[in-house]
């Protein structure tokens, strides 16, 4: 019987990419009943949100560095307290078949802990999990990451 | 030579008058032209004779203590799709169709030896070119494939899926043209549920990337790693019924869907979750983050995975499936985190933090019994989570999200208007999802499919 060459089919399991998303601002809204105000304020304005967390008594959510200025004058104009803290990043583990992986986090906590890195947030998708970082600490994260999934430097394996 | 792979899930062909149907689906391509290719799964659900659950209780139940060799719970496992397969085969020859049935190995499928979940590392069509070539209909039993050393290992869920995407890949390169047909007992991609919401609309068009969100999010039509497959290698795809006419959905590489994007794809709903929430208001970001850690090795030592992580603002936050938070409170209630020692010459030396979950387990007061010896040395802080049970996650799928203002606004919008509480919420590049009581989910997917307009009557936006 003839072979042909074969062809490779699926996705890589496991970890396989560290990504960086920089220039982001994290904005904290400790006025808990005008939450729901200030987001439809700002989705009025034109100004995307993502990575909405709610809190006991706050919500957090991550703007682009860009919208800082409209943010705290949408919140006054709520009026609600709203705290931005500028210069943070997201530094993303991306995994295939996520799902099927468990302790991904507990690495993470791992590697940037032990490297001192302060993970003011984290999330996570089917694909991937997202810590936001201070963008000061972004080169001892994605080196500390690449070393825990033993990934090649230079940001994705 | 232009294929067709069909692939027919396990109520397609239970019985004797839904195989009929199937068959004529087949026998349609094969009229049409096509050279066909038919995947099949094992006959029915749970409880049916040769489905996978049932041959998985049978082997568990000879002694529930010992669990069995993966290696040989795959070689029974393939059983029902070999089966399936044969039967199947044999129903088209009735009608005077030549035919030849397959395993996986012998359609060419290679896989690691990752046994009950195996990865497909090539596939090698020659043989089964070569029988298309002769005028065969080709049977392959899905779900399955075989190491290079002829073992036979099965592909996880969602396998017979996977099959049929990846056979479309393996024949692409030799043929003029391939599509992939995955015959369902629904018509095609639902904009929901169609036992939830009774208007959900079939999309004509989706995106693999869509597909795979929804399938990630709880939609049960074609599996994530198929789709995922058929975008690696641009295969089209099709969803259809193998019960009615209706034209199904046409899944391709594409950004759009329909022609419009940005859009709101549907929604769904999956998940019997527990949240937990360990408030930590005075705790300092370092030692948030120890507690944080500490907690999570344990789970991953126990190959538990979280969801909907949420930490910072005095406290961190996860969710656990369900059937895992007995689990969970056995490793986590008493849990005694050791805070660094101070610089102090005099009591109290340092911070010993005790963490607890509610009336699920009786370790923290054990240990709060045992530390009491110590509180004149150190501060005992004591962490009761706050305990979440019956929850469940309900998503709005959308492309180009960030070219919709104000749709995750909406979103919460409309569930605060309804009363439906949330817990936490979560989004991604294709989604929006909320953490919410699971008595709220038909309601919130109900609404949010309304107020999306993603109905029969509606546009999509």
């Amino acid at each position: 019987m003839e072979h042909s060459p074969g062809t490779s089919f699926e996705k890589e399991r496991g970890v396989h990419a560290i990504q960086v998303r920089d220039d982001l601002a994290l904005a904290t809204c400790t006025t808990p009943d005008k939450w729901l105000l200030l987001l439809k304020a700002l989705a009025d304005n034109g100004i995307p949100v993502f990575h909405l967390k709610l809190h006991d008594s706050s919500i957090t959510f991550i703007v682009r560095s860009e919208y800082v200025d409209r943010v705290l004058a949408v919140s006054d104009a709520v009026p609600a307290v709203t705290v931005i803290e500028p210069n943070v990043a997201f530094v993303s583990v991306v995994a295939g078949a996520m799902r099927d992986l468990s302790g991904i986090i507990a690495r993470i906590f791992d590697a940037l802990v032990g490297a001192g890195v302060q993970i003011l947030q984290t999330g996570d998708a089917h694909d991937a999990v997202h810590c936001l970082i201070r963008e000061e600490s972004v080169a001892t994260a994605v080196s500390a990451l690449q070393h825990e999934f033993e990934l090649a430097a230079g940001g994705e394996a | 030579m232009r294929v067709m792979v069909q692939k027919f899930g396990g109520t397609s062909v239970a019985t004797d008058e839904s195989r009929a149907l199937a068959a004529d689906r087949v026998a349609q391509a094969v009229e049409a032209g096509w050279s066909v290719v038919v995947v099949v799964s094992a006959i029915g659900r749970k409880g049916a004779p040769y489905a996978t659950d049932t041959l998985l209780g049978l082997l568990n139940g000879v002694d529930p203590q010992v669990s069995p060799a993966p290696r040989e719970s795959d070689l029974l496992l393939a059983c029902g799709e070999v089966i399936s397969t044969v039967i199947f085969a044999q129903t088209l020859r009735a009608r005077g169709y030549e035919t030849i049935a397959l395993t996986g190995g012998q359609a060419g499928i290679i896989t690691d030896y990752e046994y009950t979940n195996a990865r497909i590392l090539e596939i090698q069509p020659a043989y089964l070119l070569q029988q298309l070539g002769t005028g065969r209909i080709v049977f392959v039993a899905g779900f399955q494939g075989a190491t290079e050393r002829g073992a036979i290992t099965t592909l996880g869920r969602g396998g017979s899926d996977t099959t049929a995407s990846a056979l479309g890949a393996a024949v692409k390169p030799h043929v003029e043209h391939v599509e992939v047909e995955i015959y369902t007992d629904v018509d095609g991609v639902k904009t929901a549920d169609p036992r939830i919401v009774k208007d959900a609309r079939t999309l004509t068009v989706a995106s693999y990337a869509e597909v795979s969100e929804m399938a990630h999010q709880g939609a049960k039509v074609v599996h994530p790693r198929a789709a995922e497959i058929a975008e690696i290698h641009d295969v089209p795809l099709w969803v259809k019924s193998t019960f009615n006419e209706a034209p199904g959905t046409l899944i391709r590489r594409t950004n759009t869907s329909e022609e419009t994007s940005p859009r709101i794809t549907g929604v769904t709903s999956t998940g019997k979750l527990v949240y937990l929430r360990f408030p930590l208001p005075d705790v300092s970001d370092t030692d948030r983050a120890k507690i944080e850690r500490e907690v999570y090795r344990l789970l991953r030592n126990e190959e538990i995975s979280i969801h909907l992580s949420s930490t910072g603002n005095g406290a961190f936050a996860f969710a656990v499936v369900r059937e895992h938070l007995g689990r969970v409170a056995e490793l986590i209630d008493g849990l005694v985190i050791p805070g660094e020692l101070g610089p102090r010459t005099h009591p109290p030396y340092g911070v010993i933090t005790l963490l607890g979950i509610g009336s699920k387990g009786r370790g923290m007061n054990a240990q709060r019994t045992l530390l009491a010896g110590a509180s004149s040395l150190v501060d005992i802080r004591v962490v009761e989570a706050d305990l979440v049970e019956n929850c469940t996650m309900v998503s709005v799928i959308a492309t180009g999200i960030d070219d919709i203002p104000g749709i995750f606004v909406k979103m919460l919008g409309v569930l605060d208007e309804q009363g439906v509480w949330l817990y936490q919420t979560a989004d991604s590049e294709f989604s929006m999802s909320v953490l919410i009581r699971e008595a709220d989910s038909v309601r919130a997917v109900r609404t949010l499919h309304e107020a999306f307009h993603l109905g029969n009557a509606g546009t999509c936006g």
